[in-house]
């Protein structure tokens, strides 16, 4: 049974739906636990699509990651959702899957190539919203073209923020990072989706010219060199309360 | 720029992405969204930065196999039965699992009339009345083998006073054939 018990509700004051289910695999219910396989597969299967694009690795690991779970569910405090708690579990296997097959992770502080990178050009364009014409099936293609140009920790952050829309701090949960972290590192991985989808399609740019040196490319160009755990103190101060603070989601 | 609200032009662009992430509280917010407003350079700058997110497109996740929640959960029964524990009960196989019926939301007919079956009811109902097809038939099968006379019982008695009596008319024949020589 769980460390103590859970009262159905995340610490936002809204209810888990997942948590009866939770119980009842506790208790030995393998239809509750196949419920929860369920519910949730179709999302992990794409969480983990972008660490790797083997079907057959992608089934194993998110097999793995429910495994994980239910060997730890004992421990799920009910703390995060069961679903933020989930993907946590699926984005580390999938890592843990990388470093397996000598696709190691690398990560801001390992490498210095991944302070700054964005070129002077990408941060001068202007960026043209995707025709109509496009299907958007076409634009997801573009997209996984693109993030597969992206170092692992850029596209870590990059898909649970715009897939999953998860907020700064539950991904600073989920990496085990500080939210200043998440901030610098989404700020980067944006500089470096825009340089590396100029480079692959140029045409969805209008470029300003060389001689534009407005406040924004000075801007950017100071804070792509910043590092997480210093810079940002300033967009930081009017942060919205976080979840550590007791303050609620709401902006 | 400045504006009423006495935020400049540098102070917005370093949290444009964090309100258009509606990472910033009530307050900041509103200051960032008043200067915005007023200046049109600080809107260009945000409009590019919402094209640069549509360009970034969920792909299709890739299809779960049928039998997937299945096989997961034999896998955690087979590895607590490794590890000494008592596993989880057998999941029920994919596609003859019996969910509760969904609650049907919409008011029933006046007058309390019969209730169209739901979509979702017809297959569970459909798969029921085959089952008792079925089951009628088996057993139909199995009273009428019951009743049908066994190899022992089909098998001819003998009967005596028949083969007497042609016998006797044989001899008869017989007698008459001398009678006649």
């Amino acid at each position: 049974m769980l460390a103590r018990p859970m009262d159905d509700s995340t610490l936002d004051g809204t209810l888990d739906p997942d948590l009866p289910l939770v119980e009842a695999t506790l208790a030995g219910d393998g239809d509750a636990f196949a419920e929860l396989v369920d519910r949730y597969s179709p999302r992990l299967f794409g969480v983990v699509r972008g660490y790797t694009k083997s079907h057959a690795e992608i089934e194993d690991v998110v097999q793995e990651a429910f495994l994980k779970a239910y060997s730890k569910l004992e421990t799920f405090k009910g703390e995060a959702s069961f679903s933020t708690w989930l993907v946590r579990i699926a984005v580390n296997t999938a890592r843990d899957l990388l470093k397996k097959h000598g696709r190691s992770p690398v990560t801001a502080v390992e490498d210095p190539e991944l302070v700054g990178g964005e070129s002077e050009r990408a941060l001068n364009a202007v960026i043209s919203a995707p025709s109509q014409q496009l299907e958007r099936h076409e634009i997801a293609s573009i997209t996984e073209e693109v993030l597969d140009e992206l170092p692992e920790v850029f596209r870590t952050t990059l898909v649970l923020r715009e897939f999953e829309e998860m907020s700064y701090q539950d991904i600073a949960d989920l990496l085990g990072v500080s939210i200043g972290t998440v901030e610098s590192r989404l700020f980067r991985a944006r500089a470096r989706f825009k340089e590396a989808l100029v480079r692959l399609h140029p045409e969805v740019a209008n470029e300003l010219g060389a001689d534009y040196d407005g406040p924004r490319k000075r801007r950017r160009m100071k804070r792509a060199g910043e590092d997480g755990a210093t810079g940002g103190e300033a967009a930081r101060k009017g942060r919205r309360a976080t979840k550590k603070d007791g303050g609620s989601k709401e902006a | 720029m400045k504006n009423q609200r006495h935020m400049h032009c540098d102070d917005v662009e370093l949290v444009l992405e964090l309100w258009g992430d509606g990472e910033l509280d009530g307050e900041r917010g509103e200051m960032v969204r008043a200067h915005l407003l007023d200046c049109p350079a600080c809107r260009e700058a945000y409009r590019d930065h919402r094209n640069l997110l549509r360009w970034i497109e969920r792909p299709e996740a890739p299809a779960v196999p049928r039998d997937f929640a299945e096989r997961v959960v034999l896998a955690a029964a087979r590895r607590d039965a490794a590890e000494g524990r008592e596993p989880l009960t057998a999941p029920t196989p994919a596609g003859t699992v019996l969910r509760p019926l969904p609650r049907i939301e919409r008011p029933l007919p006046a007058g309390g009339g019969a209730v169209a079956l739901e979509g979702s009811v017809l297959p569970f109902v459909l798969a029921c009345t085959a089952a008792a097809a079925a089951l009628l038939l088996i057993l139909s099968i199995a009273i009428g083998a019951q009743r049908r006379p066994s190899g022992d019982e089909l098998r001819a008695e003998p009967l005596p006073a028949v083969l007497e009596q042609l016998e006797q008319l044989r001899e008869r024949g017989a007698d008459d054939e001398r009678t006649g020589r």
